[in-house]
């Protein structure tokens, strides 16, 4: 148990040290206008080089001073092979090296094809035609393109609030006083490259860029329209320590610890993953409640920010079912959950957008789109641990004799995730008419993300009554919870990324459609070879 | 089997939980089919097709007789019935409410021009009507009936007849439900319509071809490309030409058009028949005359498409006095004779909404620094009075409903139409007490073992699971 503790303890102190670095604080906090709110340069920064690179970090360098040398020598950026392009089909139609990643700019603006493509997009996108994942593609590359551009130009850097209007003047419309902070701090960036970043140069970046800052906070509050400082430094701090990526790191290590537990038994290996379960837990909530305090509403606007809250639910529900069971599988199927949505909104930033983004109008300020909304993507974490244990209990099956306990645990668990589940997504669905009834007038209009969550809502109410006739067995619940949950996989990511339609196109994205179907796929095949083996024996 | 034990065997098969997984299944497969024929043509399709179909209904009935049924079965009732009941009774409310709006609903939408006034809604139905005037002035009705095309051409190709004036019949020859428009310029036998010409502008560095037409209303048509212009004009040039122009004009010859062309070099004239090619002088630029009309009217052609898109349209194919003429949704159809105009038009059907609204203000908020649409709300007046409509802040007025829906703006970004969403549902009540009862239903069947034991004889073989709820 002592060794736990300490273990934990090292690990949250190198949480706080392994990122430091020798870079300039203030410069990533100058606040910039972008994407309809106030962010740090370094939220700029970070999204710019994303999209345009598809990492945070170019060459592991501190972004925000990466995107100012993109103005300061622009030519040099030019040659870089920076942009990633990962579409093959627009390599070809490019007549680009197709065994390369990336591109220089320079590369692409003297493409002889691509004019005549961008305007082939302009005349599809004119006609509202849907956009294919070419088309996306050249899309996605446009944006890169025009950001890039942007940057070389300063016309991004909206740094001059101005009076009569919500809209700040980038930095070659501001006021010559803005100006000439703005050509120190390059002037200091350039001085700090020069000198191979030495200490004292990182100084003098320091003291300009918060000459910079100073100036562009005393315009802010004399216009009337003030910058919230403390959500500035909330914004870099969250940016900083990726609260996400070390939730899931904590739930991974405790699933390590509780295999250990399977084999030994001991009990410290029991008490050190619950104790590292709740620590990835209080990570996962902190980030939320910054990134709620940030964007100033609640986390479940788009697919990314769902990926982090379904298992957030899964946890808190893991948690409840385990404790009625009196067994370790809920919580540890809820871990298993945990780490894999985690993971995977980490490292699918081009799929997940983790930017914080502006809302539709009809999304805002809404009493019911926030409980709807937030009540059925709960469903989909009970969904989701049902899911989940079913596919533990299936495991169980194909040596029924042996597991009868375990799987007439797993049973009763599963079908407590199931009833919260229904619950929650008729109260869900339920809410979402009542939003529709307020802002459109209408209850049930069978938009494609209500018609699918209805949809689920049947064949999880045919599961229970199936139950209740005894139809359904322990099997028959184990398949029928994961095979249905391919039903919330299509209310939840289908919807959205595959089928591209209706009313709830806010939210809409592409990609990844190939790998959830293998998912989908391989766990339809699971059930059936567990059902045919017990048909054998 | 035993006749007489027939009504009875039947009867418990209409209360079978097995039946209610059937239904259950079926809505869902039903409705999933119905999402993709969304994804693939659009959202009023699939509700033609699908969540208005007969097997949709079929199924929904069949729910209700289920619930029904189930519910007889379990006569007498006793205390823990009681969540049973309940979640089954809310079902069957908000089936009756859906009924309610499906027959009596309105959902229509209300399109003002900023400053504006109206007091029509168009609805998502159709109609078909015709009027007649002498002057231009005052129209009188001829027929106005609600249609649904896709329907009567999916049962037959026989098409519909109206009776419109004595001796000729307004006739429905075929439909297309998703159509391209494409205008097409033709040769007219009528003398009053005026010239129309396609040309090509061809150099090292670009080539544009594009059509220009000029009748008595509008007698001169310019296109401009870059420093130089083209006109074509009803009648030679008057003024002075632009330094890089040429000026088209109709000659005395039928295959010949006159031109006038300036450029630096100085000023030449013409004339062109099709084919012909001639240097303009600005810069390396060639013109060549494609196709040159010298009376010409402009018909509007549809094409059937498979899949519809954001530009596609209805098509349908009138025959009036003998003759054919394909016409789009909105896209009224005049006919000429002597002494009157006949208009003949296919598009939404509209409804009184009983009194006038007059749009005073519209405002959209944007996010800071962005075009992006934060929030939009109108200001609109009834009987002197003004009211704000804003998102999730509707007026209600004579049983309707008024949302702000939407809004449309020009490319400046500037907004144009404020959209209203008008609507009636006399289902709603029983819609929410339905949900509220069901809610309550589950919550008790769940949660608390005294109102919600479902039965006290059941599965055997599986007693070992979860002895809680049974």
């Amino acid at each position: 148990m002592k060794a736990l503790s300490i273990l934990i303890l090292g690990f949250s102190l190198s949480l706080l040290f392994m990122q430091t670095s020798f870079s300039s604080e203030v410069l990533r906090s100058i606040p910039v206008q972008n994407g309809g709110r106030i962010k740090p340069l370094d939220t700029l920064a970070r999204e710019s080089v994303r999209l345009i690179h598809g990492k945070e970090k170019y060459m592991k360098k501190d972004s925000s001073k990466t995107v100012l040398t993109w103005l300061l020598v622009p030519e040099t950026w030019n040659q870089t092979e920076l942009i990633r392009i990962d579409n093959l089909e627009l390599k070809k139609a490019l007549q680009l090296d197709e065994s390369k990643k990336f591109y220089s700019l320079k590369t692409l603006s003297i493409n002889p094809s691509i004019q005549s493509l961008l305007q082939n997009l302009n005349t599809k996108r004119k006609k509202k035609v849907k956009l294919g994942a070419f088309d996306q593609a050249l899309q996605k590359l446009e944006s890169q393109m025009m950001t890039m551009r942007s940057f070389q130009t300063g016309d991004i850097f909206s740094i001059g609030p101005q009076a009569d209007t919500d809209a700040w003047a980038s930095v070659n419309r501001v006021d010559p006083k803005t100006q000439s902070h703005f050509t120190n701090l390059l002037t200091a960036l350039s001085r700090h490259i020069g000198s191979k970043e030495s200490k004292e140069s990182l100084k003098d970046l320091d003291a300009a860029a918060l000459v910079l800052k100073n100036h562009i906070y005393e315009q802010a509050k004399k216009y009337g329209k003030p910058v919230n400082e403390s959500k500035i430094k909330a914004e870099i701090f969250f940016n900083k320590y990726h609260m996400f990526r070390y939730a899931w790191i904590c739930y991974l290590l405790a699933l390590l610890l509780v295999f250990g537990f399977s084999q030994t038994k001991k009990e410290a290996f029991r008490k050190g993953f619950l104790g590292l379960m709740g620590f990835g837990f209080l990570l996962h909530l902190l980030g939320f409640l910054l990134r709620v305090y940030i964007s100033g509403r609640a986390p479940v606007s788009n697919m990314y920010e769902t990926v982090l809250w379904v298992p957030f639910g899964t946890l808190i529900f893991g948690a409840l079912v385990g404790k009625w069971g009196k067994n370790l599988f809920a919580f540890v199927g809820s871990c298993v959950v945990a780490v894999f949505c985690l993971i995977l909104s980490d490292l699918a930033p081009n799929i997940l957008d983790p930017s914080i983004q502006p809302l539709e109008a009809v999304l805002r300020s809404n009493y019911w789109l926030l409980t709807h909304v937030l009540t059925i993507t709960i469903s989909y974490s009970a969904f989701f641990l049902a899911f989940i244990l079913g596919d533990f209990s299936l495991y169980y099956h194909l040596n029924e004799n042996k597991y009868r306990k375990q799987i007439l645990d797993l049973n009763l668990s599963i079908y407590r995730s199931l009833q919260i589940g229904v619950l929650l997504l008729a109260v869900g669905t339920v809410l979402g008419g009542i939003w529709a009834d307020e802002s459109w007038g209408r209850f049930w209009g069978w938009d494609p993300k209500e018609t699918w969550a209805f949809i689920a809502l049947m064949g999880y109410l045919a599961i229970l009554h199936g139950r209740l006739v005894g139809m359904l067995k322990t099997f028959g619940m184990a398949a029928s919870s994961v095979v249905a949950f391919s039903l919330v996989i299509m209310a939840w990511y289908g919807v959205n990324f595959w089928l591209g339609a209706g009313l709830h196109s806010y939210g809409f994205g592409s990609g990844g459609v190939e790998y959830v179907s293998v998912f989908v796929l391989v766990h339809i095949l699971y059930v059936i070879f567990v059902g045919l083996y017990r048909k054998l024996n | 089997m035993e006749i007489d034990k027939l009504p009875q065997k039947f009867f418990k098969f209409l209360a079978s939980i097995k039946l209610a997984v059937i239904i259950l299944i079926g809505l869902a497969a039903i409705s999933a089919v119905g999402t993709f024929y969304e994804s693939l043509y659009n959202a009023d399709y699939a509700k033609q097709v699908v969540y208005y179909s007969f097997w949709m209904f079929f199924f929904q009935g069949l729910l209700a007789i289920n619930l029904i049924a189930v519910m007889i079965d379990r006569l007498p009732w006793k205390k823990r019935h009681t969540a049973f009941l309940l979640a089954h009774i809310g079902i069957i409310l908000m089936l009756i409410g859906s009924l309610q709006t499906y027959l009596y609903g309105i959902d229509g939408v209300m399109v003002f021009p900023l400053g504006s006034k109206n007091r029509l809604i168009y609805l998502p139905q159709k109609e078909i009507s015709v009027f007649s005037s002498f002057d231009g002035n005052k129209y009188t009705e001829l027929l106005r009936k609600p249609v649904d095309l896709f329907k009567t051409f999916r049962k037959s190709d026989e098409g519909l007849s109206f009776k419109v004036e004595s001796g000729s019949d307004l006739k429905i020859k075929d439909y297309y439900m998703f159509a391209e428009s494409r205008p097409r310029i033709t040769s007219s036998e009528s003398k009053q319509d005026g010239p129309a010409l396609r040309f090509l502008i061809e150099g090292s560095r670009a080539k544009q071809s594009a059509w220009l037409q000029v009748n008595k209303i509008r007698p001169v048509e310019t296109k401009e490309f870059g420093l130089a212009q083209v006109t074509l004009s009803l009648n030679p040039p008057k003024t002075k030409l632009s330094t890089n122009e040429i000026f088209f004009y109709p000659g005395e010859d039928t295959e010949k058009v006159n031109y006038v062309l300036s450029s630096k070099v100085g000023q030449s004239k013409g004339s062109l028949q099709i084919g012909d090619k001639i240097q303009t002088g600005w810069m390396d630029f060639n013109l060549r005359l494609i196709n040159y009309k010298k009376h010409a009217v402009e018909k509007i052609e549809f094409q059937e498409i498979k899949y519809p898109h954001a530009l596609s349209t209805e098509a349908v194919l009138v025959e009036f006095r003998g003759k054919d003429y394909w016409i789009g949704v909105d896209q009224p159809l005049k006919v000429f004779d002597e002494d009157k105009v006949t208009i003949i038009s296919y598009g939404k059907q509209r409804y009184d909404v009983g009194f006038n609204i007059q749009l005073k203000s519209f405002e959209v908020g944007r996010y800071q620094g962005t075009l992006k649409a934060a929030s939009y709300s109108s200001v609109v007046e009834v009987d002197g009075k003004e009211t704000l409509i804003s998102m999730n802040n509707p007026m209600m007025k004579n049983g309707l409903t008024f949302y702000q829906s939407s809004f449309q703006e020009d490319e400046s970004g500037k907004p144009t139409h404020s959209i209203l969403s008008v609507n009636k549902d006399p289902g709603r009540f029983l819609k929410y007490f339905g949900s509220l009862v069901t809610g309550l239903g589950i919550i008790l069947l769940f949660y608390f073992k005294k109102f919600g034991r479902v039965s006290s004889k059941r599965r055997k073989d599986e007693k070992d699971d979860d002895e809680e709820t049974t």
